[in-house]
């Protein structure tokens, strides 16, 4: 039961991770919250209903879901970041991704409608019986995209001269520009590969859960930024991880109390280890640069 | 002065909202040349720096470089143009390692296929920072840290050096090691304009110099002769 639940927590957690280091991205380059960015997460998962519905194969699902939302997450840096990036408080960002975020969600709801839908297995999943475990192809297929393009991340962060000029722009955008650096480039490219990972994310998670609601990305968003808070501000590494011990929270609540308190269970632990640890579990190594 | 230089500064003004840190300067930088900017805090030095770099933007006046007026362009777009600063506090990424701050030091020229040979090169004439090449910047002396933001520079094979107080808070020996570094540009075909507090050094190092204050320009002339001007003498090197 308990390793069950555990596996079936990394796979959760990973998907969850994916949208927090979009936040983190954002947040890493911009010093700025980006609270459309659940919203983004879900019209991706839209996006691959459609290709779903229309036949395409699982990995085009997944790819025409993280390019239509990296486009989207571009249109909303031009629409409601940079206007205000310069002038005005941090405050008229979050008014203006909260208006995009509305929008958002009543284009989605015009074309889908409201109520809550099923979304096509991808396959017919077959179970694998590790001794206790249980794991179908479904959850290793969600489980190993989510690990997947972490690491790839990481990679393109680590080792391309793309991932070192969004690092140093975080790090410092007048430095970064002294070195040649578009920096007004290196934010768009920011939002195209943050707003992709969640497009991702809404696929894996709407394979998970079998169904979506255009309501779906204000929760997850939510959980999003709290474990972007929780891995510590910025930090991608922390938010891989704060993303996996929330999936495996979630997963043990369902587990061992009642499927109904996952949420509560989850941000309760997130309280806690933030009252622990106000700079969130990789803070630290943030303040010490 | 009325040498036609690689770089002119033309009655350049820049105001930090009501405040106006820049008043009419021009100035004039001849290729392989040293000019040294001096004065005392609040002249608007470094503001001349940034906003010849295009970091702050000039409310009047032109930069010109090489024939082309710089006020307007990105920052990004000067620096390709092979305009480095090294801005005061030398401008760490501290969060990245030596290695990768010198790798993006040479970002504007990829594609050039240099980085490896420039790397060689600034790790022959500065052996600490291939010993600390894995090191977080951060982690690094002041004085190395100095050495690193220089050596940054040198990467992106500067035609115009601007170095914003670059002996601040070292100690004498490092500052030396510093003004060694400085000739060797100049042979090597890169002006350098050097803003410094230590006027002395500055003025023995460059062959013209600017005196500020308060956002104008009051004396200028070949460093030699501002050395031993009187009011020089008095105002900015200590002499009674």
């Amino acid at each position: 039961m308990f390793v069950q639940q555990l596996v079936n927590g990394l796979m959760l957690g990973g998907a969850y991770a994916l949208v927090a280091i979009g936040y983190t991205l954002i947040f890493g380059v911009l010093n700025l919250l980006h609270l459309a960015h659940g919203d983004i997460f879900m019209v991706g998962a839209y996006v691959g209903l459609a290709l779903a519905l229309a036949g395409f194969p699982p990995w085009a699902t997944l790819g025409g879901a993280m390019l239509a939302a990296a486009a989207l997450g571009v249109v909303v840096e031009r629409v409601a970041f940079r206007p205000v990036r310069s002038r005005g408080s941090h405050v008229t960002p979050l008014m203006t991704t909260i208006a995009v975020g509305l929008v958002l969600q009543h284009v989605v709801v015009k074309i889908f409608g409201a109520e809550p839908v099923a979304f096509p297995a991808p396959f017919a999943a077959a179970a694998l019986a590790l001794g206790p475990v249980t794991l179908s192809t479904l959850q290793l297929l969600i489980l190993g995209t989510s690990v997947a393009l972490m690491a790839l991340l990481e990679l393109f962060l680590r080792s391309t001269p793309t991932g070192m000029a969004i690092r140093a722009t975080a790090e410092n955008p007048t430095v970064a520009g002294l070195m040649g650096i578009n920096v007004s480039l290196a934010i768009v490219i920011t939002f195209a590969i943050a707003s992709a990972l969640a497009g991702a994310a809404g696929v894996l998670l709407a394979w998970n859960f079998t169904g979506l609601s255009p309501f779906f990305g204000v929760k997850v968003g939510l959980k999003g930024l709290a474990i972007m808070l929780l891995g510590g501000l910025g930090n991608v590494t922390g938010a891989m991880v704060g993303g996996l011990v929330i999936g495996v929270v979630e997963a043990l609540s369902v587990g061992y109390l009642e499927s109904s308190y996952r949420d509560a269970f989850a941000f309760a632990v997130m309280i806690l280890i933030l009252l622990a640890r106000p700079t969130g579990l990789l803070g630290a190594r943030l303040q010490s640069g | 002065m009325a040498v036609s230089g690689l770089l002119e500064v033309d009655d350049l003004h820049v105001s930090y909202g009501r405040i106006r840190a820049v008043q009419g300067v021009s100035l004039t930088v001849p290729d392989a040349a040293v000019v040294a900017l001096i004065g005392a805090n609040g002249a608007g030095k470094s503001t001349l720096l940034r906003a010849i770099s295009g970091i702050i933007r000039p409310h009047r006046g032109a930069v010109r470089y090489l024939g082309e007026d710089l006020v307007g362009l990105p920052v990004h777009q000067i620096v390709r143009r092979r305009v480095i600063h090294v801005p005061e506090g030398r401008g760490m990424l501290a969060r990245m390692t030596v290695l990768e701050n010198l790798r993006l030091g040479g970002f504007a020229l990829k594609g050039a296929g240099h980085g490896k040979s420039d790397l060689e090169r600034v790790f022959a004439l500065f052996p600490v920072l291939r010993e600390r090449r894995a090191q977080l910047a951060g982690s690094l002396s002041g004085g190395e840290q100095q050495i690193l933001a220089i050596a940054r520079a040198m990467m992106a094979r500067p035609r115009l050096l601007m170095l914003d107080e670059p002996s601040l808070g070292l100690a004498p020996l490092l500052v030396r090691e510093i003004f060694r570094i400085i000739p060797r540009l100049t042979a090597e075909g890169t002006a350098v304009l050097l803003v410094e507090q230590n006027a002395r050094m500055a003025l023995q190092c460059a062959a013209y110099a600017y005196v500020l204050q308060t956002g104008r320009v009051v004396l200028s002339g070949r460093a030699a002769d501002l050395l031993a001007a009187p009011e020089v003498q008095h105002a900015y090197l200590g002499a009674g």
